[in-house]
């Protein structure tokens, strides 16, 4: 009976040693990190980080969540997201970080994947952030901005960048893995969204506004929201969006086809020393507006208004295909990548001079445009 | 005291829970990016002679485990400098697992936790599981081998919509010659570390067949092996899984549908500890074993706790630090041979000379 008695008192005993946690942090004792962005100070050239935590302070059955912003600095990264720790006595809680803002000072003038290590290797960051570069001075201006659908822009930013190749089809997202993956393929070069202050309702708000074009570590140019378009055609990453065309042949586009489908067939050949690349895209697109006086599309109307928008479409990803090549020289269309996963005997011998031969690459472009309804109406 | 026996498939599911020890989580590296996949099979095939030889053992002599048949074919002395080697390698090979564990558990999940405690918490359920005997272990592994697969399976099916099957390209981009190196190195761990089986088996029953139990289990955990290597390349392509110190668990954070069903790395934790609770058990019981049958003592579990606590000992030293852990890797192949080839080997041969020498006489 003692024995027993003497074991119940030692299990009870257990509860209060064993329960809760080694280092038990509650929600009061951090702050939530829901944005970073990375800056870099012009005279010291240390790095200058400011983080957007969530406010919980203010009551949120009224506005919601707020966010306030807390700033630092560091020689490296990490020693700035540290530094944070003088300001605010929380400290910072990354595991539901959705953001992170490059300055495009710091993506052109040092190696990407060096500033990048951090948030990978940190554990708990998670590896599905995403990524942006700012257009603007710094990357803090993005993130001290405000948000329109929500009062922290960074949640914003990452939801719009996120479901902008359904919608817009103006940028491409990817996330810190995968920029971790790019920055190490053979024949791709990376690409990520841009992002601009722009003035909305008499409000600074963000937008977004096309893709940051890398060459192997660094920041060289953009390519605009157009182009940007033209730009996930060719790599068949395009989801949605819409292509205007002109119905009578000039420069003014009448008709909007919203794409519903799209499927871009990339193939090259090797002939006398020499890469030809070729993309057919096939295009299922609505149309759902026509500014202009029309009858009810026959069969050789909707055939012309299929080759009017097959040309356009052609012509576009033609074009920012060549001022890719001749502006920036960066394959972010990952034709070498192709080259490689195919016949990676083949990259072997190209890969040294890639650069200059995808310059000099041919790339012959064709696409079908297939139009399968005109919406509620059927003649304007 | 009454001898524990098993059913074929308890022992089949402690094989295959012991395959996966820690091989489910560190992602089954092999170094040939893409290609590792085919060293996963290379693996297998090489595995398949090394295990036939391990059955053959056992079928030679039921109901008997390794440190008897030793005893008995080389004699008390040579015998026991055997038995001292097969008892190293399993506290070794338990101190290494135990130490994956603890380093995988403050990486991922609580930075600011010291690894003995969490190796004491482990290790003390290793214990309670060793003491309970291997029919409760049998039965416990048939229940969370389903769980351990379950996971596998749903982690697969979440992660199809963010799944590149590109990243698997270009075929044999690596030479035979690696394929084949990674080959060895997936052959000595996970696979081959198997012989400690030999030290349980006087556990198995004399009619179940010790070869189709091999091969069976054999063929189960390569296939499952081989979606788990699929679904981390297929989730972050050959740079990030080469870069990554517990792929698997990186590849199930990556998972998102939705925006809702996310965070489950979780679940990939719970599998590590369910698997490596197994593999530690195995591990501690061989060890156990050869440390009996050394002293002549007659009941082993006596001597769980003491041997464990050399373990946990032991694996607080074994390694500085994680690059450390990994880089060991490497030398293991070389390092398991004597234990997972020679050895066997050798009592192998005895075995077949001194049955033939019985059959003429």
């Amino acid at each position: 009976m003692i024995k027993k008695t003497a074991c119940l008192l030692l299990i009870i005993l257990q509860i209060f040693l064993l329960s809760g946690c080694w280092n038990y942090r509650g929600l009061n004792e951090m702050s939530v990190v829901i944005g970073i962005a990375v800056d870099k100070a012009p005279d010291s050239g240390n790095y200058q980080l400011s983080f957007e935590i969530t406010d919980i302070s203010t009551p949120i059955k009224d506005k919601g969540v707020q966010s306030k912003i807390v700033e630092s600095e560091g020689k490296t990264v990490f020693d700035a997201v540290r530094n944070a720790k003088k300001r605010i006595h929380n400290k910072l809680y990354f595991g539901q970080t959705q953001l992170v803002v490059f300055s495009n000072e710091i993506a052109h003038s040092e190696d990407f994947s060096g500033v990048i290590d951090w948030f990978l290797r940190d554990g708990e960051l998670r590896e599905t952030i995403c990524v942006v570069i700012s257009q603007e001075k710094t990357a803090r201006e993005i993130i001290s901005s405000k948000g329109i659908g929500q009062s922290i822009v960074s949640n914003e930013i990452r939801q719009i960048v996120e479901t902008d190749e359904d919608a817009t089809a103006s940028t491409s997202a990817v996330e810190f893995y995968q920029v971790f993956n790019i920055l190490r393929a053979e024949g791709k070069s990376l690409t990520l969204p841009e992002i601009h202050n722009v003035v909305n309702n008499d409000e600074t708000v963000i937008e977004v506004n096309g893709t940051a074009v890398f060459k192997e570590n660094k920041l060289v140019g953009y390519l605009t929201s157009d182009e940007s378009k033209s730009f996930l055609f060719a790599i068949d990453e395009i989801k949605g969006g819409v292509l205007t065309v002109s119905s009578e042949g000039d420069d003014r586009d009448d008709i909007s086809l919203e794409i519903s489908k799209n499927s871009t067939k990339r193939s090259f050949d090797f002939k006398d020393d020499k890469i030809n690349v070729s993309i057919h895209t096939d295009t299922t697109v609505f149309l759902d507006e026509a500014m202009v006086h029309n009858n009810a599309l026959d069969d050789k109307q909707t055939a012309a208004l299929e080759d009017a928008a097959a040309a356009k479409l052609e012509n576009d990803i033609t074009l920012v295909i060549q001022r890719v090549q001749s502006e920036y020289g960066s394959d972010i269309f990952g034709f070498g990548n192709m080259i490689y996963k195919k016949d990676f005997r083949l990259w072997n011998q190209l890969k040294d001079t890639w650069d200059e031969q995808f310059i000099a690459l041919e790339v012959d472009v064709s696409s079908d445009v297939h139009i399968v309804n005109t919406g509620e109406i059927e003649k304007s | 005291m009454q001898k524990e026996m098993i059913s074929a498939r308890q022992m089949f599911c402690i094989i295959i829970m012991f395959i996966f020890g820690s091989s489910v989580i560190m992602g089954v590296s092999s170094g040939a990016a893409q290609d590792s996949w085919m060293s996963l099979l290379l693996a297998a095939v090489f595995t398949v002679p090394m295990l036939l030889i391990y059955a053959r053992i056992i079928k030679l002599f039921p109901e008997k485990n390794l440190f008897e048949i030793i005893e008995m074919l080389f004699g008390k002395i040579a015998g026991n400098i055997i038995i001292i080697l097969m008892v190293w390698y399993s506290l070794h090979l338990c101190a290494l697992v135990l130490r994956n564990f603890s380093e995988y558990i403050q990486i991922v999940s609580m930075p600011e936790t010291p690894q003995l405690p969490i190796m004491i918490a482990m290790i003390l359920v290793v214990v309670y599981m060793a003491k309970s005997g291997i029919e409760t272990m049998g039965k416990w592994s048939i229940a969370m081998l389903s769980a351990v697969f379950l996971v596998v399976i749903i982690t697969i099916l979440f992660s199809l919509n963010k799944m590149d099957f590109t990243n698997i390209l270009p075929f044999m981009e690596n030479d035979f010659k690696s394929i084949a190196a990674g080959a060895f190195r997936l052959y000595a761990f996970p696979f081959a570390e198997t012989v400690l089986f030999l030290c349980l088996a006087d556990a198995m029953k004399k009619k179940d067949s010790p070869r189709k139990l091999y091969l069976y289990a054999l063929l189960f955990s390569t296939v499952v092996l081989l979606l788990v290597i699929l679904r981390n390349l297929f989730m972050m392509g050959p740079g990030m899984v080469g870069a990554s110190y517990f792929a698997s668990y990186v590849a199930v954070k990556l998972i998102d549908v939705a925006d809702f069903f996310a965070r489950i790395e979780g679940f990939i934790s719970m599998n590590f500890i369910l698997a490596g609770i197994i593999k530690i058990t195995v591990c501690l019981m061989a060890a156990a074993k050869g440390t009996a049958r050394l002293f002549g003592i007659n009941n082993y579990r006596k001597l769980l706790l003491p041997v464990s606590l050399l373990a946990v000992a032991l694996s607080a030293i074994v390694y500085k630090n994680v690059m450390e852990m990994i880089d060991f890797l490497r030398f293991y192949t070389y390092y398991a041979v004597p234990f997972q080839v020679i050895i066997p080997l050798t009592v192998w041969i005895a075995a077949e000379i001194r049955m033939h020498k019985r059959k003429l006489a």
